[in-house]
């Protein structure tokens, strides 16, 4: 059986990309009352090999996050370690009418995560345990609506850039986007 | 137009660093460059003859090349100058501005292309070298083009990391084609159009190193051609080393094949030109 785990990086200093695209939506591009807050995180989708037992994969990925210096800094990055399909969209708890939607951003080539898949391969034993590495980012849009379904159009509408007035974090003619 | 200084301004955002060279450049061109911050007002805009976005990393490249800088007040302002006819270059990152504002090429305001990633076999990243590319325009089409012999082969250097021009749309390059949007292709000394590494540097699409709107008063162009202006900034192991070494301290003194982007731009404005 095979497992997929999902490794986020998150910055320990204040996030310079985030808080540009924050301020270019909410001043630029009209999502002043609707945008909450954005965050930005190093997204690693990790495929375990069949043969890894579900207790044995915490042990490689926090080996794969820890010792082999392909995805975490840990001078610079925060870490979190969560299977694949825990990550999703919900209505923030402490925030009424607000939602928390994920959205991935994928180069279609994804040069990242061959290179480290090629790295894990080359030059650390752990990596045996690899099938395959995908890299992208994650944003986690907090957004103000009326609804959870409402607020992943919003997420759509932000993440997807169709015109010079819609969307700001992908270009579709090369990045893909994954609502969660 | 004849009998006034032709006004260019030179668009800064923050990140930007090649605006004073693309200054002198335009200067040398015989027009007045001014270099228009981006937080200067926007309406200001309107009166100047025609617009050079230089190269450098606007916003830092945040979010991906050329899209903070395109959601600005200031691009808005370009966009409506673009319709009136009047000139707008974009090199290199400037380029990338273009095309995320939608300008290039420029059918209904879609976002049609994007600048992506350089992508090449064994190489990845920042890569800054000298290339050739090929006049793509027929005569006098293209406002700066209009300076070029159909054909022409120009030696210009390159610098960036994502210069490849892509679309998912497959109809897009064949309507750029039929419309006569593809202003450089990049190819070998002698002209040739290959599509392997270092003639194309980044991996393009159809080679295009620089690309015109619709109407053909708007070009993103990756190379660098403030750059290329005086053949004294033309490495002598490129093709006119021999023609340099012979002709000596004049010909290095001597306008380079970039400054003809430029020449064509106030050729164009001084014909009050609409768009063949």
């Amino acid at each position: 059986m095979k497992s997929r785990y999902i490794l986020t990086t998150l910055l320990k200093t204040r996030d310079a990309i985030a808080a540009t695209a924050s301020y270019t939506l909410r001043h630029d591009m009209g999502y002043e009352s609707v945008l909450l807050d954005a965050k930005r995180e190093d997204y690693w989708s990790i495929e375990l090999d069949y043969a890894v037992s579900p207790g044995d994969s915490v042990t490689i990925m926090t080996e794969l996050a820890e010792k082999t210096k392909v995805f975490v800094n840990p001078n610079k990055h925060r870490y979190a370690i969560q299977p694949e399909g825990t990550i999703h969209s919900a209505p923030c708890p402490d925030n009424p009418g607000s939602f928390s939607i994920p959205v991935v951003i994928s180069s279609f080539d994804d040069r990242a995560g061959t290179t480290a898949m090629q790295t894990l391969n080359d030059l650390y034993s752990v990596g045996k345990n690899v099938r395959s590495v995908q890299s992208g980012v994650l944003w986690t849009l907090v957004l103000k609506a009326e609804s959870l379904d409402a607020a992943r159009r919003i997420a759509e509408d932000i993440a997807v850039t169709r015109s010079r007035t819609e969307g700001l974090l992908a270009n579709p003619h090369y990045e893909s986007i994954l609502i969660l | 137009m004849k009998g006034r200084q032709i006004r260019i301004a030179v668009l800064q955002f923050p990140g930007t660093n090649c605006e004073y060279e693309t200054a002198a450049v335009i200067e040398a061109a015989g027009m007045t460059a001014d270099v228009f911050r981006w937080n200067r007002r926007s309406s200001e805009l309107a009166g100047f003859d025609g617009f050079v976005i230089p190269g450098g990393f606007s916003y830092q490249d945040r979010i991906r090349a050329g899209a903070v800088a395109s959601k600005k007040a200031i691009c808005a302002v370009l966009v409506e100058e673009a319709g009136k006819g009047k000139p707008i270059l974009g090199i290199c990152n400037g380029a990338q501005v273009l095309v995320e504002t939608g300008l290039v090429p420029g059918n209904e305001s879609r976002i049609d292309m994007a600048l992506a990633h350089n992508k090449v076999i064994g190489k990845s990243g920042y890569h800054c070298d000298w290339a050739f590319i090929r006049n793509e325009t027929q005569e006098k089409v293209g406002a700066f083009s209009r300076l070029f012999a159909p054909n022409e082969v120009i030696p210009i250097p390159v610098a960036h990391a994502e210069g490849r021009f892509v679309t998912k749309n497959a109809n897009t390059l064949d309507t750029m084609v039929r419309n006569g949007q593809i202003g450089f292709r990049y190819c070998t000394s002698t002209g040739e159009v290959l599509e392997v590494f270092p003639v194309n540097p980044n991996g393009a699409q159809l080679n295009l190193a620089g690309a015109y709107n619709r109407a053909g008063n708007v070009l993103a162009l990756m190379p660098h051609p403030e750059r290329g202006a005086w053949n004294r900034q033309i490495p002598i192991d490129l093709e006119r080393k021999g023609q340099r070494r012979l002709q000596g301290l004049e010909y290095s003194r001597m306008q380079g094949p970039g400054m003809k982007f430029f020449l064509s731009m106030r050729d164009y404005i001084l014909e009050g030109s609409p768009v063949q």
